[in-house]
C-alpha cells in the first residue's frame, strides 16, 4: 500500500502540475532519490516524513501530507482541542506574545503581550527554531512554521497543563504552568477531503464606529457571518478585516467576500493551471460597504488571505497595513490517499489583476508597520493603531471631496 | 494547517456550474458540445446526413410526439467527485419552453443554485452571493434551459457539420460539430447503432474563464416515452464528476416564481 501511495503522490505531481518543467527539476531523479527511502521506511511517521520531504523538493506552498492520526475524523460542532489562549509571532527571532485573550488561563497565569517565550515544557524556542534552519522555504513561511509548530506545543488536550518559561517586560525569567481550557470557538463542517477546522469570528466597533473584523480561516460556514457584519456597518467610517494570522482556506471566499465591498464586477487575479486558467471573479452584492476597507496583514497571512489582500490592494479598494504576507499563494486541493493520509497538491499558479506573482513574495503592505516588544508592552497594537489612524484619514479625504466649496 | 480547497472550492465553483448544467442536459436529453477535433473517417462519403443523424437521435429517445408531450419535468440525483471527497444532492426543475432551475446541495459548504426563467440567469452560491449571466455564459444558459431542445436543435444551432466517426468505449459513434448562435461550438457523438447520444464535448465560459468539458451519458431509461441518461460522468481538466439520477417525473406542475432571481 505505501509503495502504491508513493506513487500516486509522484505521478500526481508529474501528470498535473501546472509547471510540466517543475522548474527545471528532474522528477524522474527525485523518484530515484526518494523510492528506496520510502521503501525502507520502518513506520507510517518516517514513510510520510520521505514524502514530505520529496515534495520539498518542489520548494513550493501547498504540497504536503497530511497524515491519518492528524485529521480530524470528528463532525462535532464542538471543539475536542485545547488551549491556553495565546497568540504569538516570530519577532526579532524571539517567541514573542502578540495577543492574550481576555479571561483565558493564560491572562490569569500573569502572561502578556510583548513577554518572550523561551521553553514550553522541555523544548526550548531555540531548538524549535532550529529545526527549520535547513529549510529553502521564504522567511516568513519559515516563521510561519515555526509559530505554529510553537503554538502545537503549547496548545494541546484540555485539562492539561504547559510549562512556559519566558522572559517578563523586565527580562526576568519567569516560569509559568498553564492549565489549557478547552477551546471556545467552533468547528466548520466536514467538506469532502477537507477536514473541519477550528472557527474564531470576531466582530466589534472601534474608536469613532470603525468596524473591525477578525475571523481565523476562510470557511464557508463562517461567510454569511461576514457578509452580515459587513453589511451591518454601513454607517462606519470605514472597516478594517484582520487577517493576521490567518493561513487561508477555501478561495472562493476571497471573491465572495470582496463582492460584498464593491460596486462593480471585477476580479482578484487568475490561478494559471497545465491546460487551462480561472480568473477569480467577484460581483457586486447587494447593500454592499463602499466605504474605506484595510486589511491588516503579516507573515502569518497565507494563501486565501493573500489572494484577497493582493487583489483589493491593486484594484485599489483596500489599504494593506502591517507586515509582508506568508507567500504560499498557490491553489490546492486535497486527495485522500490509500493509507488514509491526504495528499495536497496545488493545481495551479496565482497571479494578481496586475499579473503579480504571490508565491514565495507575499503581498508587500501599503503601510509597514512592525509589532514592537515595546509597544506591545504598552499594551497598544501598533498595527490596529495605524489601520485605524488610515481609516481616519480616508474618512476625512472623501467628507473633503464630498464637501461643497467654501471659496 | 492546510491551506487547501482554498482553490479546490474555487475550482469546485467551476465545477458545480458545469454539474448544474449537466444535469440540466440530463434530463432535456441533449446539451453541449465542445471543440475538441474528432478523429474523423477517411470515407466522409460514407457519413450519414445531419439530418439523418439528428432523426435518428430524436426516434431514439422516443420521437417527436413523446418529447412534445411533456412539458415539465423534476428530477433528483447525487453526485460525487471522487479525487475530493466531495458528494451531494441535485434537484433539477424544467418546465417548456425554456425555464430551468437546479439546486445543489453539498454537505460542508451550502446550497449551490442556478436558473434560466426565460429571460434572465443567475446563480447563487454561499460564497460568491448571487449574480446575473451575461454573454457567452447567458447564451449557454439559454440553450441549456430549452425543454424540447432534441426537436429545435436546427434552430439552436446555425451550423451543424459532420465530421466524421470515432468510438465511445466499444461503440462506433458518429462525430457532429455544432455551433450556436451565441456560445462556443460542441462536439456530439452519437450512437452509430442506437442512435443515442453517448458523449458531447463543451467549452464553458463564466466570468472565471473558459473550462473544456467531457461528458459521458450513459444509464439511458424511459420516462414517459421518452430516453433520458441517469448517470452522467463529466471530465474536466481536474476532476471527475459522476451524476446519478435517481428520480424522474414528468408534467409536474410547476410554478414559474421558481425559476425567478432570488431575492438578495
Amino acid at each position: 500500500m505505501r509503495q502504491q501511495t508513493f506513487d500516486i503522490v509522484w505521478r500526481t505531481v508529474k501528470d498535473k502540475h501546472f509547471d510540466p518543467t517543475l522548474g527545471g527539476l528532474d522528477w524522474n531523479k527525485v523518484r530515484e532519490q526518494y523510492e528506496p527511502r520510502a521503501a525502507a521506511a520502518k513506520s507510517d511517521g518516517e514513510f510520510y516524513g520521505v514524502l514530505r520531504q520529496m515534495l520539498g523538493e518542489l520548494h513550493q506552498s501547498h504540497f504536503n501530507i497530511i497524515p491519518p492520526e492528524a485529521i480530524v475524523d470528528d463532525n462535532s460542532a464542538e471543539p475536542k482541542g485545547g488551549a491556553i489562549g495565546i497568540d504569538l509571532r516570530l519577532i526579532d527571532s524571539q517567541a514573542m506574545i502578540t495577543r492574550v485573550q481576555p479571561g483565558s488561563k493564560a491572562a490569569s497565569a500573569g502572561l502578556r503581550p510583548g513577554f518572550i517565550i523561551k521553553k514550553v515544557d522541555d523544548t526550548t524556542v531555540e531548538k524549535v527554531i532550529a529545526l527549520f534552519g535547513k529549510s529553502k522555504e521564504s522567511q516568513p513561511m519559515i516563521s510561519l512554521r515555526i509559530t505554529r509548530t510553537l503554538l502545537g506545543r503549547i496548545n494541546g488536550a484540555p485539562e492539561t497543563t504547559v510549562r512556559i518559561a519566558y522572559l517578563n517586560e523586565r527580562d526576568q525569567p519567569l516560569e509559568a504552568t498553564v492549565p489549557r481550557e478547552r477551546l471556545t470557538g467552533e468547528m466548520s463542517p466536514r467538506f469532502g477531503n477537507f477536514p473541519p477546522q477550528y472557527t474564531e469570528f470576531e466582530t466589534r466597533r472601534l474608536v469613532d464606529g470603525i468596524g473591525y473584523i477578525r475571523f481565523n480561516v476562510f470557511v464557508t460556514f463562517l461567510m454569511d457571518r461576514i457578509r452580515a457584519a459587513i453589511r451591518g456597518m454601513s454607517d462606519a467610517p470605514g472597516i478594517i478585516i484582520d487577517l493576521r494570522g490567518n493561513p487561508g482556506g477555501f478561495g472562493g471566499m476571497a471573491p465572495g467576500i470582496a463582492g460584498v465591498l464593491a460596486k462593480e464586477q471585477s476580479s482578484l487575479g487568475t490561478m494559471t493551471m497545465r491546460k487551462s486558467y480561472q480568473h477569480f471573479p467577484f460581483f457586486p452584492q447587494a447593500n454592499a460597504y463602499l466605504g474605506p476597507v484595510v486589511i491588516l496583514t503579516d507573515g502569518g497571512s497565507g494563501s486565501t488571505s493573500e489572494i484577497f489582500a493582493g487583489g483589493m490592494q491593486e484594484l485599489g479598494r483596500a489599504v494593506v497595513v502591517g507586515e509582508r504576507t506568508a507567500g504560499a499563494a498557490l491553489p490546492s486541493i486535497l486527495e485522500k490517499l490509500p493509507t488514509g493520509a491526504i495528499f495536497q497538491y496545488a493545481i495551479g499558479d496565482f497571479k494578481t489583476p496586475k499579473g503579480t506573482v504571490i508565491e514565495g513574495r507575499g503581498v508587500a503592505p501599503d503601510v509597514d508597520v512592525k509589532l514592537t516588544r515595546r509597544s506591545l508592552l504598552e499594551g497598544r497594537d501598533a498595527q490596529l493603531d495605524a489601520a485605524i489612524e488610515q481609516i481616519k484619514r480616508q474618512s476625512k479625504e472623501r467628507k473633503a471631496i464630498a464637501a461643497p466649496s467654501t471659496n | 494547517m492546510p491551506l487547501p480547497q482554498r482553490i479546490e472550492r474555487k475550482k469546485m465553483k467551476r465545477t458545480l456550474t458545469i454539474l448544474i448544467l449537466c444535469s440540466a442536459i440530463a434530463v432535456a436529453a441533449f446539451a453541449q458540445g465542445g471543440q475538441q477535433k474528432p478523429a474523423t473517417d477517411s470515407k466522409p462519403a460514407a457519413l450519414p446526413t445531419v439530418d439523418q443523424i439528428l432523426d435518428k437521435y430524436v426516434q431514439a429517445i422516443g420521437g417527436k410526439a413523446a418529447i412534445e408531450k411533456q412539458t415539465s419535468r423534476v428530477s433528483k440525483g447525487s453526485f460525487e467527485i471522487p479525487a475530493v471527497g466531495a458528494s451531494g444532492t441535485a434537484e433539477i426543475f424544467e418546465k417548456a419552453p425554456n425555464k430551468t432551475v437546479a439546486i445543489i446541495n453539498i454537505p460542508g459548504f451550502g446550497v449551490v443554485q442556478e436558473g434560466f426563467d426565460g429571460k434572465m440567469a443567475w446563480a447563487q452560491d454561499p460564497q460568491s452571493g448571487l449574480r446575473e449571466k451575461a454573454g457567452a455564459e447567458l447564451g449557454a444558459a439559454k440553450l441549456d434551459s430549452e425543454f424540447h431542445k432534441p426537436i429545435r436543435i436546427k434552430q439552436l444551432y446555425p451550423k451543424i457539420v459532420v465530421k466524421g466517426k470515432d468510438k465511445v468505449g466499444d461503440k462506433d459513434v458518429y462525430v457532429v460539430e455544432a455551433t450556436p448562435a451565441e456560445s462556443s461550438a460542441e462536439t456530439w457523438y452519437f450512437d452509430t447503432q442506437s442512435g443515442l447520444l453517448l458523449r458531447q464535448d463543451s467549452e464553458r465560459e463564466s466570468p472565471q474563464g473558459k473550462q473544456a468539458v467531457q461528458s459521458f451519458l450513459e444509464d439511458y431509461k424511459d420516462v414517459d416515452g421518452v430516453k433520458l441518461p441517469f448517470s452522467i460522468r463529466q471530465v474536466t481538466p481536474q476532476f471527475t464528476i459522476t451524476i446519478k439520477i435517481e428520480d424522474v417525473k414528468s408534467n409536474v406542475p410547476i410554478d414559474d416564481a421558481k425559476f425567478k432571481k432570488p431575492a438578495a
